[in-house]
This record gives structure tokens, sequence and C-alpha cells, in this order.
């Protein structure tokens, strides 16, 4: 029993150590999504744990079950994009159904989730 | 000395029962809200927001909202982590559970030092009866020559045998 947890500890390690080595160059992975007037900005975790959440002012007139559907709403989306990002980060050292397992998907590009890609960089 | 076919069975066994982690940990939920009740929060065990309530008077919070939705849903996180733990230790048991922990590096929140031990039988009765509005049940009369004249008349071999 503690060699088998010894054997997976060490393969999360080194899956770990490749993945943090990614992480380190890109900062830590969030998600996030905003209303069509910037009104209320969402910012969560991978896995969908909110680390932000900005509501302007003008926004609160609106009444408090209009920004909640807001807020559930934005985060929906901003947890898609994270997933989508960690997908990404961490396909190259872990397998895809391990990572759906986790919750992590890409979002395909004609998703109204996908965020708005620049091109021609 | 266990047989390698009673090795295999027990292999299997535990496989199965990790197999059943995920979607355990994936059913955990956990809610929680604000001193004031102004906020209202569920989570599933990743973080995820499944709910949000907010109480009319949230908006009078101003700037302050965003930011308590934010500490509330991390509360509610917490309380999911440990519904999701509370049902794996009753499926695999407390020593693998515990293992578990160790290798997410995500300890059951119960385990912290600075857990709420929760509260005392006399706390809850006195919370309940605040809470049903009743007052605390009358001291039984303690005269002591009512006592004294019971104590007078006991009769030990009233007491039930207990062979």
């Amino acid at each position: 029993m503690d060699l088998a947890a010894a054997r997976i500890a060490e393969q999360a390690d080194r899956a770990g150590a490749e993945a943090s080595a990614r992480f380190e160059r890109s900062g830590p992975v969030v998600g996030k999504a905003a209303s069509g007037d910037g009104a209320i900005e969402v910012q969560v975790a991978p896995g969908g744990l909110l680390t932000g959440v900005t509501i302007h002012r003008s926004e609160l007139r609106h009444g408090s079950s209009v920004i909640a559907d807001q807020i559930l709403e934005l985060a929906q989306r901003a947890t898609r994009r994270a997933g989508d990002k960690m997908y990404h980060a961490l396909a190259p050292v872990v397998d895809a159904e391990q990572l759906e397992t986790l919750g992590y998907e890409p979002i395909p590009d004609d998703d109204p989730d996908a965020e708005s890609v620049s091109y021609g960089r | 000395m266990p047989t390698t076919r009673q090795l295999i069975s027990e292999a299997r066994a535990r496989e199965e029962a990790m197999a059943r982690v995920e979607e355990l940990m994936a059913a955990a939920s956990g809610t929680a809200h604000d001193l004031d009740s102004q906020v209202e929060v569920t989570v599933d065990a990743r973080g995820k927001l499944l709910r949000l309530w907010l109480a009319p008077s949230a908006v009078n919070l101003g700037e302050r909202l965003g930011p308590l939705v934010v500490e509330i849903a991390q509360a509610a996180m917490r309380e999911a982590t440990q519904d999701g733990y509370n049902k794996v230790a009753l499926l695999l048991g407390e020593d693998m559970t515990h293992m578990i922990e160790q290798m997410t590096g995500m300890p059951a929140p119960a385990r912290a030092e600075d857990d709420d031990p929760g509260m005392t039988v006399e706390e809850f009765q006195r919370l309940r009866d605040e809470r049903l509005g009743s007052a605390p049940p009358a001291a039984p009369p303690t005269n002591a020559e009512d006592e004294d004249a019971y104590w007078d008349s006991f009769d030990p071999s009233s007491l039930r045998s207990d062979r």
C-alpha cells in the first residue's frame, strides 16, 4: 500500500514538474468573463472557484436577483475558459481522458464561450 | 498468508473503490452564507459555482458585494471538500481517505487545527430553547427538606438489578 502510494506520488511528481515548468512561464491559470458592458467581471481558478468578482456601482440598480444570475452565468463561462486553458497546458503531459475527468475540456473555436483570439500575431 | 487469488481480488476491489472516488467527489457540494445571510453560495468540490442567492438588501453593500461573494464561495468550497471526503471515507475507510488527502495535497477541512470543534450538548440545548422561544426548563425544586424526606424513604432494593 505504501509502495503503491509512493509510486503514484512519484508519477504525479514527474507530471507535476513538467506542468509546473509550463505554468511558471505562463503564470497561474485563471478563467475570466465579463458582461457585455463590462459592468460585472468574474475571475475563477481552474475548476471554477471564484477568485474575483467586480460589480460596477451602476449595475446595483438592476437588483440582486439579476446580479446573481449574471454572476452565475459569467462564472460558468469563466470556468469553461479556465478548463480550456488547463487542457491545452496539460495535454502534452497528461492523458486527455484524465483531463476530462478533472473537468478540463477544450472549447471548440466556434463556441460562443471561446475567447476571442487575435490572429496575425 | 493470503493466496495470490485473494491478493488479486483485493487489488481489484481497491481499484474499483478508487474509481468511485472521482464519482463521489464530483457529486459533493457545499453551501455557505455570510453572517447576515445576504449572500448564499453553493459550489461543488472543485469550487464550481452551482447556485448563488443574493438578498434584496445585498445591493446596499456596494463595491463590497463582489469580494463578499468570493469569500463565501471559498467557505462553501471547504464545506464541499469535507462533504466529498465524508462520502469517500464511508466507502474506503479512514486510512485510505487519509492517503487520498495526502496525495491530493488537499486535507479535509475537519483536520485543520483551527477547525471549529462544534458545540456541546448544553450549547445545543440552549440555542434550541432560544430558537423555539421557550424559557429553559425550570430547575426542579431543591427544597432541602423535600430532599431529605426523599432519601429517608429511599429503598435501595427498589433499584433494578442488572443481574
